[in-house]
């Protein structure tokens, strides 16, 4: 692994964070972000924990099913309506979880609902076909014009305003920095976004797109493959690009997009955010995004109509075992707190690679996973700040956080002094373990410091405009696309199904957690399970 | 007694500055162009410390008191500084001429300051030294005044509190001062006293300064206020002369009950007479029942429905004795039904179709207003409107926000709406505009209009459909909840005017 340089750094600037933040608690210093009330919700912390310790008790009983898709992420769901549209309804769905939904998941309180997770979706490229007809399905596209453009609903189209920055002691329109920036940072700036233009524009010399969603319809061209081999950081110094300016904000769309940092996202996934982007619609500009207020949980609901009565939450599969040409798997349920097993003909594990290597128990060492601090903020009264008003997202130059969401904005309702907003936190230093064991350690109250003083570093007063915090540490939220992750050996290994019984459908196989490639993996690993049952 | 008194430079400056900054912000809160402004403020500051210092050389005996004496004005002076300034604003002349006096007396006080403590210390130091150490801790002193200002004293302290602060610290340190040296200096008994009475009564705004701003909100509005509330949603303030009473939401004038009837006639008749036999009505906005007061003077009218953001202006019109006068209480009639609820929110939902619906909204003038402007309020809108029904659009002004004015009936066209414009002189309020939208094109310019009313009737309603050149069609783009174009039109074109 690269990156043991930085690791030294972030560590103890995460230690700093931590312990100053304690330190300050220590000495007295009260700030009122401390009596802020909220939940703290790690999920599926206790059962994951469960299934790497491996202790559940013995199977008292044995189902037969011919299919069994575990995990009910996006990946999972998406396999799940792919086996219904082609007449296979007989199958069971087992979900760790107590909700579906994987990192699209929601939750509501008396203001809104709002995001625990991802919370958009970009235009779709023209020639997704297959999401293009779940949007349908979803009553997300509405229609197509005569130019073959999608017309989307505009209740979902991202309201404006859209976006704004806050640097220098301003709140400036759009997130790429612009405000009391020197004239060289911002031509290297604009230098940046010619390249990535023409990197959208680029085929690979076998006439596909260099960058293309889903990541395994890109180019094989080695001369654009080879950005995998180097850091984002490698890449900003091939060109001489220094511009702190320019830095952070790459930093700010590897952290967004992959939960990494820019000195460990490998150049090409960096790219891919910016270049893999084309899609287009006949009421939207283009880089529109769609989004909910609910977030993906809207995508979601739509997705998992498909799998109702078949899906059984709070079930663990703990381990799964080939025998005779069949699949065994032990499970647990949670609620009743029993084990059994299913034989199955056919099974698609729909779960991160990291769960995939206990159940099957392999070694999988080469995929990672960021952790993520959620929170959703109940507000009243916020304060506006200079500048631009409040918009759908909020990013403070600066912050190791992202800044945060409006769950509101996309509500149409016009006025309401009550907000929630989303507040989105990665850890995307060279350890994620390390990061996982100290917010393993850390309380509601310690948390909410952490993140009042990110929001104060924008809004000096925001501690007295919270009325409510809860929060959610996801442990792996993401997959990390460090070098050689995406184009390796291991990725098209770990894809591969075992034994012609075994599929496998996860974002990780794709190397990039973004609801598209989730969607086409499940696609993927069912098309398949059905061509193997033929 | 050297260190005292180079701290004494150093409270000097930073208040200095501090009452500078507050000048400079106050003025360019009130009056706008901030570059101006602050550039005004600032050569006016320095200058006048130029004349303090010239003044210095008159002061021959008892320098400290003196010193003390000018410390003690300099806290009264700018301690009151802002409060002055916004309790002057509406009512003087020339606003301009105030400020730049308080800027200038502030900075001849404080120029005064430097040169007497010079002339204080000189037998102390070497002139070396001296030159050094004072004007040492003056730049300190400033260099804290700018960093704590913008970050710390205007978001968490606002403007008045901190000038009452910076005016306290200042007397202390003359009062502290005072008492150090009480056998050096004559009269320091007058002085400690002045110095005292000096920081209660800058106590006594510090505190109050809530009360404070309430007196100059008082003082921003033309006539007195006889009503004030800030309600979840506004912010409602009625005011009253002898000629008449007027409403404003949020700063922003709803109308005058000297030319309202200007307005109300001509949101409702145009289209409502001429609809042969109109039952269901629905009013979105109009909490004032202004709207309403037309809209039952036509008897086929059997029921309307009124949707109001804020149940405490509704309640407001419906129970208060002035205002239903005005209203002739008509939220009180048997046909009106009110709802408190968003109007987006609502007209989602509902089923029922409506022949007659007005729509009186505040002006696009923010995100949250300019989405019941959008193409998708339209498209619902057009859902609710009966076949043969026609709704009314209150269109902001077409000779002020032209562009803003012809968006909305871009607007209302891209929802499949036919639209006929118009617009009025609404003293108070200048050129109004309005847009009729129905879903054929048959609109005709109605005979008959009820008994009574004193501005519209059938010659005046062909004329208003007349647009002159400047007030005339211009292309604009669709206003969509995803752009909002219509906000950012409303905001330069009325940034233009005011």
């Amino acid at each position: 692994m690269s990156g043991q340089p930085f690791n030294k750094i972030t560590r103890r600037e995460f230690v700093g964070l931590t312990l100053g933040g304690l330190l300050l608690a220590a000495c007295g210093v009260k700030t009122t972000a401390a009596k802020i009330p909220g939940k703290l919700i790690t999920p599926g912390a206790e059962l994951g924990h469960l299934l790497r310790d491996n202790k559940f008790p013995a199977p008292i009983r044995t189902e037969h099913h011919p299919v069994v898709v575990i995990g009910g992420g996006i990946s999972g769901l998406s396999a799940c309506r792919q086996l219904t549209l082609n007449g296979l309804n007989d199958f069971v769905l087992l979900e760790l979880g107590e909700e579906l939904g994987g990192n699209s998941v929601s939750g509501k309180n008396d203001i809104c609902e709002f995001p625990w997770a991802a919370h958009y979706l970009p235009l779709p490229n023209a020639g997704l076909q297959a999401l293009n007809t779940f949007l349908e399905e979803a009553e997300v596209i509405k229609g197509y014009d005569a130019n073959g453009l999608p017309i989307i609903e505009e209740t979902y189209l991202c309201f404006a305003p859209h976006e704004r920055l806050f640097i220098n002691g301003i709140w400036q329109d759009d997130i790429v920095p612009e405000y009391g920036i020197p004239i060289a940072d911002r031509s290297e700036i604009a230098a940046f976004f010619k390249l990535i233009n023409s990197y959208r524009d680029k085929t690979g010399n076998d006439g596909k797109a260099a960058f293309a969603i889903p990541i395994d319809y890109s180019s094989a061209d080695e001369s654009i493959r080879a950005l995998d081999k180097i850091t984002m950081t490698e890449f900003l110094q091939q060109h001489n690009w220094t511009s702190p300016y320019l830095k952070w904000y790459l930093d700010y769309c590897c952290s967004d997009d992959y939960g990494t940092s820019v000195e460990l996202t490998s150049a090409w996934a960096g790219i891919h955010y910016f270049a893999s982007r084309r899609g287009a619609a006949a009421n939207a500009e283009p880089g529109t995004v769609l989004t909910w207020p609910e977030g993906n949980a809207f995508l979601t609901n739509k997705l998992k109509a498909h799998s109702e009565n078949k899906s059984r939450k709070g079930h663990v599969a703990f381990k799964i075992n080939q025998q005779n040409g069949n699949v065994s798997i032990s499970c647990y349920d949670s609620l009743k707190k029993e084990s059994y097993t299913i034989i199955a003909d056919r099974i698609i594990c729909a779960v991160p690679q990291f769960v995939r290597g206990r159940l099957l128990q392999q070694t999988i060492s080469e995929v990672s996973y960021s952790p993520w601090v959620v929170a959703n903020l109940s507000v009243s009264d916020w304060p506006e700040g200079n500048g631009k008003t409040l918009s759908w997202d909020n990013v403070i130059y600066g912050s190791k956080s992202l800044g945060y969401v409006d769950a509101s904005h996309q509500l149409i309702r016009s006025s309401e002094k009550k907000k929630v907003l989303t507040f989105y936190f990665p850890f995307t230093g060279a350890s994620p373990s390390e990061a996982r064991t100290l917010l393993r350690a850390m309380d509601h109250e310690q948390l909410t410091k952490l993140i009042v003083d990110e929001l104060c570093k924008a809004h000096p007063t925001a501690a007295a405009s919270i009325t409510n915090i809860d929060i959610r540490v996801w442990g792996h939220a993401m997959v990390r696309p460090t070098k050689n992750y995406i184009w390796g050996d291991e990725r098209q290994k770990l894809k591969a199904p075992v034994n012609g019984t075994i599929f496998f459908a996860h974002s990780d196989l794709a190397g990039v957690s973004i609801f598209e490639e989730a969607f086409y993996q499940g696609l993927r690993a069912a098309d398949e399970l059905l061509e193997s049952l033929k | 007694m050297k260190l005292l008194l180079l701290i004494s430079v150093f409270v000097v400056a930073t208040c200095g500055l501090i009452y500078e900054l507050v000048a400079g912000t106050l003025a360019s809160y009130l009056l706008g162009d901030s570059v101006t402004q602050f550039s005004i403020i600032i050569g006016v500051y320095l200058f006048s410390m130029g004349i303090g210092s010239w003044l210095s050389r008159f002061f021959e005996r008892n320098l400290l008191g003196w010193f003390i004496q000018v410390e003690i004005l300099v806290g009264a002076v700018g301690g009151v500084s802002s409060t002055l300034l916004f309790l002057l604003f509406p009512y003087a002349e020339s606003f301009r001429v105030i400020l730049y006096l308080l800027v200038g007396l502030t900075g001849t006080l404080v120029g005064l300051e430097i040169p007497l403590l010079l002339r204080i210390l000189k037998d102390r130091y070497e002139f070396r030294d001296l030159v050094s150490r004072v004007f040492t801790f003056d730049y300190i002193g400033a260099l804290l005044a700018s960093v704590i200002f913008p970050l710390i004293l205007v978001p968490f302290l606002g403007l008045i509190r901190t000038s009452f602060l910076f005016g306290i610290l200042n007397v202390l340190v003359a009062l502290l001062i005072c008492f150090r040296f009480a056998e050096d200096i004559p009269w320091s008994k007058y002085l400690k006293t002045f110095a005292i009475l000096t920081i209660a009564g800058l106590l006594i705004g510090f505190v109050s300064a809530d009360k404070l701003m309430r007196i100059s909100e008082n003082a921003t509005y033309p006539d007195k206020i006889i009503f004030a509330k800030s309600t979840p949603y506004q912010r409602l303030i009625l005011t009253k002369n002898d000629h008449e009473l007027r409403l404003y939401l949020n700063g922003n004038l709803q109308f005058s009950s000297a030319d309202e009837y200007r307005y109300h006639e001509a949101l409702i008749h145009p289209g409502l007479a001429a609809l042969p036999n109109p039952k269901n009505v629905l009013v979105l906005g109009g909490g004032d029942g202004l709207a309403l007061r037309e809209i039952l003077k036509y008897p086929s009218v059997t029921s309307i429905t009124l949707v109001d953001l804020d149940p405490e202006m509704t309640s407001l019109f419906t129970n208060n004795k002035m205002l239903t006068s005005l209203n002739q209480n008509s939220f009180k009639a048997k046909q009106v039904k009110v709802i408190n609820g968003d109007a987006f929110v609502w007209l989602k939902k509902e089923q029922k179709q409506y022949d007659f619906i007005a729509i009186d909204f505040p002006d696009p003038a923010n995100y949250s207003v300019g989405k019941l402007y959008t193409k998708t309020f339209y498209d619902v809108l057009y859902n609710v409107l009966s076949p043969d029904g026609i709704a009314v659009v209150q269109s902001t002004s077409p000779y002020f926000a032209r562009s803003s004015f012809w968006c909305i009936n871009r607007t209302l066209k891209e929802s499949g709406f036919t639209t006929i414009p118009y617009h009025v002189n609404v003293p108070s309020f200048g050129e109004w505009g309005y847009t009729l939208a129905m879903k054929k094109n048959n609109y005709r310019i109605p005979d008959k209009f009820p008994e009574g009313l004193r501005y519209i009737d059938k010659q005046e309603c062909a004329g208003i459909m007349k647009f002159p050149r400047d007030i005339g069609f211009i292309e604009t783009e669709v206003n969509r909840l995803n752009n909002q174009v219509l906000v950012h039109y409303f905001e330069n074109e009325w940034s233009a005017v005011q």
